[in-house]
């Protein structure tokens, strides 16, 4: 018996029927995927705002140096570490850094401050310096300091003003210098803002008598799904020297516990709306079964055997099924493609918030071809477990009564 | 009878009395004997670390126990650096940047000079007299030389982070030979040696001092006296900002 | 005459509408619950916040909050706080002294907020002192010289226990190094452990003595109203008495809070607006296939005589009824589900490490206001209408002679 030809004509004389059957399915596909595409973009925001706006995805240290960060542990980035990063296509660029403390001294106030040796070509984009300068220019190849808008203010500070710095260096030395503060930017964080002063990064290492040392280098990859690959690369061929690779959520677990449990949270509201589809889907099926009960009844009569009639109902119903899936892929695929690339603006109270942290005022959508297949199959799922009420039905049916109606 | 004892414990607790005047008239006698009523020296300090090893030589002018200048000679990229202590305040002053900055409360659990010998250690060293009460818990001989081993523990009111303090203090000369600094779960933080005991300006004493903290087997500061001066003639005066930028 | 035919046809296929009903019933309990438990756990962090860490409002002198300096203390606190104890809409009011120092033991040091506090009238306003971890301990009932509380983060980096002595090093009003030797009669432990490494509690008297400064000084003001929903009001109120100070209510002390907040009232409409689209599609859905079934039995009413009107307005009843019954039914549940989770509270201890880290509590107690169930319902009576219109006019739009030949 042919069912591929009997499903297909049975589901092309009742057009109507077919079509709700495949809506139903369909908006149950278009909706887990936006669902979840915003729920996992809003974890890119998250991710985003934190790697790109200054930790990278990768960072590389001294050993030892996350745990302990302190100015004596520090690295030289000799050529086989710059071979390496070179051939790393996946590698998008990197910033090399010394950070470390200081005093802060004008006029008779001092404060403490973290210094953050920059190249200012890549950090300048990197952390966003170039959209947060607020007065001044950006560090360029003079000896001269950037510093945190609400530093500024507590100091006194203008533009043109001696910034003079005090600490302690490399093995101990003391770490002096005078710096004439070139701009002034506004950092998100008021904790970063009041507290972070830029400089060339060969002024930092003259200042904590590093030579050509740095304290860390942070890398940042074209793309987010690289980082296992580009940390085990980099563990692989680096393992002769004295370093560690470590990835942000390894330098910040806070930030991914926020996003797993977040993510449960999303799960369950996503099954939430899975159970109310499936309710849907349900509905359909056994209005579909309540109105072909008849006819049904008469193949039954005509000697179709109960099993035959349950498997065509199958096979009619995975038509249906995939008609509706890919329907809803092919509607939502580009919805999500054209928001991925362009992330919505938000606007009012909740954007005005969200920059204060330091947060691009978007929603995001992400994109991940694996979650596509996941969702169709739990939408597979889902109608296999409508069918079964439905099903049991057929396979129960007593021609005679069916026909009478 | 009655009256027998009752003297008999009297004289004990007089000799008590005795031990325990004894015990910080040890340490009374011992501070003034390395302190002098005011002095200038010139010392050299090794900083030791498993990675490397640092010199610095400075000059120090110091009367009674609230005023102390220091000025760093060696090597090049610290020279001319200087710092002030006047009773619980410390300034320095770098002629690299041409700036008098004083310690804030945050540099103060800071090695001095990248040392480990801290910011506080320096402010505090002058009060082992007045900020602790002191016994005497016996003796131990000491590199060939015979010491009274004295426990001083801080007084209530006394901002000392040690819990106990124990010192070995030679019997003859009155040298502080050896320190050990204890937290309150009597476990050693930090101890002090002291050694080669030589002929310095009116008294000899011990010219080299080694500084090791407990918990880094691979760090110590070793301090050697080079030369040292006893109740130099000095004003309060000399003990001043505008000093720290003219001296030599 | 609709009224009663179109009650009587949804009951006519019980199963189909008990389908129907049965997916609005899950869709509002299920939204409502996890509507409830986020805002519970929203709730459940800034009360404890506003309890312990920052209550309702605090005051300080304007230059304070940029630099925490002990000059800029708020002149005439004691007039101010006078004032306050006799406003109507506040609870409890506190003055604290606050430095910055050294906090350090043998071991090592770290950098603390130094609060001098009150400790009787501390008490009404911070539940601080009920954090204690350990329950012997006398807060400030001790005969030591000068007690200090400090938080189990800073107490585990300093290597301190209760009864340790902890070095406070600070700066004093001149300008001069000070500090003394304090003894720990407490250790506190909140949701907020940059709270509990960061501040250590003293006596205002012993701070005020060492600093030298008069022990009535006041660098913060802080006041817990008689209840939450004072606070928008208050703030206001205050704003404009104080006007040469700063009065912050917590949304802005604690930033990361208040934004919370915000964005959770705007996330709980979006989420019940998607579960109500996704439920108004099924319902769309069935009554249209309930529309194509019933094509014969409608021809032939609209054969005798049933205006179209009629027949539409039929329809709109059938589905306004399932929709309303489900809604009913739902909003029935959620309130006594809600209600009666949120008397012990759940417990999330599975998924809970996520959680503590970002200082929650593993218990959780469902909240909804009643606003929110007053306006999920008239949203689902609303859709119920809109989701009707659909299939109705496909209904009306039936040939009555061909629906009455149709052999379905």
């Amino acid at each position: 018996m042919n069912y591929i030809q009997l499903s297909k004509r049975n589901l092309f004389r009742n057009k109507r029927r077919t079509l709700i059957t495949m809506a139903s399915i369909f908006f149950a596909v278009f909706l887990a995927l936006t669902m979840r595409s915003m729920q996992l973009g809003s974890y890119d925001s998250i991710i985003d705002s934190v790697v790109n706006n200054y930790v990278g995805h990768i960072q590389i240290h001294k050993k030892g140096y996350w745990d302990d960060k302190t100015i004596d542990n520090v690295f030289d980035i000799n050529d086989k570490i710059t071979t390496v990063i070179d051939s790393i296509e996946n590698i998008d660029f990197i910033s090399p850094r010394v950070e470390s403390f200081a005093l802060a001294s004008v006029g008779n106030k001092t404060k403490g401050v973290a210094v953050v040796g920059i190249d200012p070509k890549i950090e300048n984009s990197f952390s966003k310096l170039k959209t947060r300068l607020a007065k001044g220019e950006l560090l360029q190849h003079k000896k001269g300091a950037l510093i945190g808008s609400r530093l500024a203010s507590y100091l006194n500070l203008k533009v043109n003003d001696t910034l003079i710095l005090l600490g302690q260096g490399y093995q101990g030395y003391t770490a002096s210098g005078m710096f004439p503060v070139r701009g002034i930017v506004k950092l998100p964080s008021p904790d970063l803002d009041n507290k972070f002063v830029y400089l060339n990064i060969e002024d930092a290492q003259q200042l904590y008598s590093l030579d050509n040392k740095l304290t860390s280098i942070a890398i940042k990859l074209k793309d987010n799904d690289d980082i296992e690959l580009v940390q085990k690369t980099l563990i692989n061929t680096l393992k002769d020297e004295n370093i560690e690779i470590m990835k942000w959520n390894e330098m910040m677990p806070e930030i991914e516990q926020q996003i797993q449990a977040d993510n449960v949270s999303s799960l369950v509201l996503l099954w939430l709306l899975y159970l109310i589809v499936g309710f849907g889907i349900f509905g359909t099926l056994l209005m579909m079964l309540t109105e072909r009960r008849r006819e049904f009844g008469v193949m039954i009569a005509l000697g179709m055997k109960n099993t035959r009639v349950a498997t065509l109902v199958i096979v009619e119903t995975i038509q249906i099924t995939i008609y509706g899936l890919l329907a809803g892929i092919i509607v939502s695929l580009p919805l999500i493609i054209y928001y991925h690339l362009n992330p919505i603006p938000l606007t009012g109270e909740m954007a005005e918030t969200m920059e204060r942290y330091g947060w691009e005022p978007v929603l995001r959508i992400a994109l991940y071809p694996d979650y596509f297949i996941n969702q169709s199959l739990t939408v597979l799922i889902i109608v296999a477990i409508a069918l079964i009420y439905p099903l049991t039905t057929i396979l129960k049916m007593n021609a005679v009564k069916a026909i009478k109606g | 009878m009655n009256r027998k004892i009752s003297i008999l414990i009297v004289i004990v607790l007089y000799s008590c009395n005795l031990f325990a005047q004894d015990a910080k008239e040890i340490i009374k006698k011992a501070d003034e004997k390395w302190q002098g009523m005011s002095n200038y020296m010139e010392m050299k300090m090794t900083i030791v670390r498993p990675e490397y090893k640092r010199e610095i030589t400075f000059k120090s002018w110091s009367k009674d126990r609230d005023y102390s200048i220091t000025l760093i000679t060696s090597p090049a990229r610290e020279k001319g650096q200087s710092f002030l202590k006047r009773k619980n305040d410390m300034w320095t002053w770098n002629p690299n940047i041409s700036r008098y900055i004083k310690l804030p409360t945050a540099m103060m659990s800071q090695g001095w000079m990248g040392s480990d010998f801290t910011n506080d250690d320096v402010l505090k060293e002058s009060s082992v007299v007045t900020d602790y009460t002191h016994k005497l818990i016996g003796s131990e001989i000491l590199d060939g030389i015979d010491c009274y081993i004295i426990e001083m523990t801080p007084t209530e009111e006394a901002a000392i982070v040690w819990e106990k303090v124990k010192k070995w203090i030679s019997k003859d000369a009155y040298d502080q030979l050896k320190s050990e600094y204890y937290d309150e779960d009597d476990e050693l933080v930090k101890s002090d040696r002291g050694y080669d005991i030589k002929i310095m300006d009116d008294r000899t004493i011990p010219t080299r001092i080694e500084i090791l903290p407990a918990d880094k087997p691979g760090n110590k500061t070793i301090v050697n006296i080079l030369k040292i001066k006893y109740n130099i003639k000095v004003k309060d005066s000399f003990f001043s900002q505008q000093n720290m930028k003219r001296l030599k | 005459m609709i009224l009663k035919m179109a009650w009587k046809n949804i009951w006519r296929k019980k199963l189909r509408s008990s389908v129907v009903i049965t997916s609005i019933v899950v869709g509002l309990v299920g939204g409502i619950l996890y509507m409830g438990i986020m805002n519970g756990m929203m709730y459940q962090r800034i009360g404890s916040a506003i309890a312990t860490e920052v209550s309702h409002i605090q005051i300080h002198n304007e230059k304070f909050l940029e630099n925490e300096e002990l000059k800029f203390s708020i002149t005439n606190s004691t007039n101010i706080i006078n004032k306050l104890e006799k406003n109507k809409a506040i609870r409890s009011v506190c003055s604290r002294i606050i430095t910055t120092g050294m906090a350090s033991t043998a071991r090592t040091g770290s950098g603390v907020e130094i609060i001098g506090i009150n400790p009787n009238k501390e008490k009404a306003v911070s539940n601080l002192y009920t954090k204690l971890i350990d329950s012997t301990s006398s807060y400030f009932n001790t005969k030591a010289r000068l007690p200090i509380l400090i938080g189990e983060r800073l107490a585990k980096k300093l290597n301190a226990k209760r009864k340790s002595k902890i070095i406070l090093t600070f700066q004093s009003a001149s300008g001069e190094l000070t500090g003394g030797a304090f003894k720990v009669v407490g250790i506190f432990r909140t949701q907020n452990s940059s709270f509990d490494e960061m501040k250590v509690f003293v006596r205002k008297a012993d701070i005020a003595k060492l600093v030298d400064i008069p022990t009535e000084t006041s660098h913060e003001i802080a006041i817990m109203l008689k209840n939450d929903e004072l606070l928008k009001q208050e703030k206001e109120n205050l704003k404009k008495e104080f006007k040469e100070l700063t009065v912050s209510p917590w949304q802005e002390t604690m930033p990361e809070l208040g934004m919370m907040e915000e964005s959770m009232n705007y996330m709980l409409y979006i989420l019940m607006i998607i579960i109500l689209l996704a439920i108004a599609f099924g319902i769309v859905n069935t009554m249209l296939m309930v529309v194509f079934e019933r094509t014969k039995e409608l021809g032939m009413l609209m054969c005798i005589g049933l205006s179209r009107k009629k027949v539409f307005s039929m329809i709109l009843l059938e589905t306004m009824f399932l929709s309303i019954t489900g809604g009913i039914i739902g909003l029935t549940i959620s309130v006594l589900l809600v209600n009666w989770l949120s008397v012990d509270g759940i417990d999330l201890s599975i998924v809970s490490e996520g959680l503590q880290v970002w200082g929650y509590d593993t218990i959780i107690y469902p909240d909804v206001e009643v606003s929110y169930y007053i306006n999920t319902g008239l949203l689902v009576v609303a859709l119920a209408i809109l989701a009707a219109i659909y299939p109705a006019r496909k209904a009306i739009k039936l040939k009555p002679v061909e629906a009455v030949r149709i052999d379905n």
